[in-house]
């Protein structure tokens, strides 16, 4: 009897331990505090790096590659190798503004950012944990030959695309990010190679160095975000939906000057990524008569898709409005985006 | 205002000369002795000398209009308490704002777009949808799907977690097209 109660004391102090061994592995192991590590932390740590973007476009992987040096505060300076006709585009920023050099232009862009606000983690992270499930694929893989944890988002709705991360053990700079569209094709790629990490950085080597003369121009990338406490209220009166399908969230609403007309600019995010509609006062019918647009159906109303550029794009015209979504989310999840929108904007 | 927002306040005025002795011998003295300020200051000295040596097309009225936009928007930025770190940003806007210049703005952007496309009385303010005239096209230009696509890379930053090199590059791809025209220099 002596024995039998020895023993079960010595199984449940064995599983208390157990359980604290694991509550701290979980701990340091947490995807969602890696995440949020890589986001804070990583993101200010100094690296010089090689990087390389790819993206799949018309069954085709466009490369871009570029000498990058990254700094604190959202500083950072890019030199472009590829593709060709990027050759030699210096781009940097000190993180209010981005300037840009056109050696073939021998043109100087500049394009304001827009100041950080104060941030809601919580509501952030409320809003990824409802969107992705975030998994720890390994703790034991390396990238750019540094050991990496690789980070895993899950969407939680189908016509998403699945990210996965590799972030450093050391700094928690993210090295790696690829995004399969839900066929498991690979629609994007951001890599780092070469890497120092994390590496000494002097301030006066993100400075711009174009020399000669130059024109100069405003990018007219340039917002005026209107302070909105009733964003569904703001979206119904613009024929949209607050909040959208798969997960999409209105998220800030901005007021902008295009070269044809005014335009209210919504912003979506599920967290990770966006959508924007920009919505003008429409014109007739669309006609499809530009390059680049070809005609598709969606919800059984005509709609325009161009997706030539860097983002895919969908246009419609109802209710006197035309509506112009643009996003990295894909050509299929951005339809089932816009299908829904379509349906709030019914008349 | 902290001093060395107070101090970065004035860097604009010290580099161009302008600020009264008294001061400047402050903020010299602040300079030697901050390095973050000092930064800045070396910063914000190598930009400015970069924009003065850019030959603006319609001369130097213009080039004037540009450098006084240009120490504006430096000003703005250094008075306010809000640090800007737009690129690497993990922020996120609910904006839970509620000021009545914004809710007077919500009105005219629901009122407006349910009315016929004039410009109501007060709505000034609203520049959304507010167009006297309708869209002559029914596609947007490439110029302005360029646009669009800088905005949404721009604005997008303020609510991206850890996904801003692909904007950035497509901010850089559509920058790269922007037009030089008279008048785009400020």
């Amino acid at each position: 009897m002596k024995q039998r109660s020895l023993f079960a004391i010595a199984l449940v102090l064995g599983g208390m331990f157990a359980g604290w061994r694991g509550a701290i592995t979980l701990r340091a192991n947490d995807p969602r505090a890696i995440w949020r590590q890589s986001i804070t932390v990583g993101a200010d740590v100094p690296m010089r790096a090689e990087l390389t973007m790819t993206r799949r476009r018309h069954g085709q992987t466009l490369t871009t590659r570029a000498h990058i040096l990254q700094g604190p505060e959202g500083r950072y300076r890019m030199e472009y190798l590829l593709p060709a006709d990027a050759k030699g585009r210096i781009v940097y920023s000190d993180g209010h503004t981005t300037w840009q050099y056109e050696p073939g232009r021998r043109l100087l862009a500049k394009t304001p950012l827009i100041p950080e606000n104060e941030q809601n983690e919580r509501q952030t992270e409320d809003l990824i944990e409802r969107n992705y499930r975030l998994v720890l694929v390994s703790d034991q893989e390396t990238a750019a030959g540094r050991p990496v944890y690789l980070l895993e988002l899950l969407p939680r709705q189908a016509d998403k695309s699945t990210q996965r991360r590799w972030i450093d053990r050391q700094t928690y700079k993210t090295l790696r990010v690829e995004t399969h569209y839900p066929d498991g094709i690979l629609a994007r790629m951001v890599a780092y190679e070469n890497v120092t990490l994390p590496a000494q950085v002097a301030a006066t080597e993100f400075q711009p160095s174009p020399t000669g003369t130059l024109s100069f121009v405003n990018t007219g990338a340039t917002s005026n975000i209107i302070p909105v406490h009733d964003l569904a209220a703001c979206a119904s009166g613009l024929g949209l939906k607050a909040e959208g399908a798969l997960g999409f969230q209105l998220a800030q609403v901005a007021s902008s000057s295009l070269e044809t007309a005014p335009t209210a600019h919504l912003l979506y995010t599920d967290g990770i990524e966006s959508v924007s509609v920009f919505v003008q006062n429409g014109g007739p019918p669309a006609q499809g008569d530009q390059r680049s647009w070809h005609r598709v159906n969606i919800e059984g109303q005509t709609a325009f898709e161009n997706l030539d550029g860097h983002l895919d794009a969908v246009v419609w015209v109802r209710n006197g409005h035309r509506y112009t979504a643009v996003s990295h989310l894909g050509p299929r999840a951005l339809q089932v985006f816009v299908g829904d929108q379509m349906r709030a904007a019914a008349p | 205002m902290s001093g060395c927002e107070r101090m970065k306040a004035h860097l604009n005025d010290f580099i161009d000369g302008t600020l009264g002795a008294s001061q400047a011998r402050e903020l010299n003295t602040h300079l030697e002795e901050c390095p973050a300020c000092r930064r800045e200051y070396q910063a914000l000295k190598a930009t400015q000398e970069l924009v003065r040596a850019v030959p603006v097309p319609e001369g130097e009225q213009a080039r004037g209009r540009v450098l006084a936009r240009f120490r504006q928007s430096v000003a703005q930025r250094t008075q306010e308490q809000r640090p800007a770190r737009a690129l690497s940003a993990r922020r996120f806007l609910y904006a839970p704002l509620g000021i009545a210049t914004a809710a007077t703005a919500l009105l005219a952007i629901v009122a407006v777009s349910r009315q016929t496309p004039s410009t109501p009385e007060g709505a000034a303010d609203a520049p959304v949808i507010v167009a006297t005239s309708a869209c002559t096209e029914a596609l947007p230009t490439a110029n302005d799907l360029d646009r669009m696509t800088s905005l949404h890379a721009v604005e997008s930053f303020t609510v991206l977690s850890g996904n801003e090199e692909l904007q950035q590059d497509a901010l850089a791809d559509a920058s790269s097209r922007v037009k030089v025209s008279s008048g785009s220099a400020h």
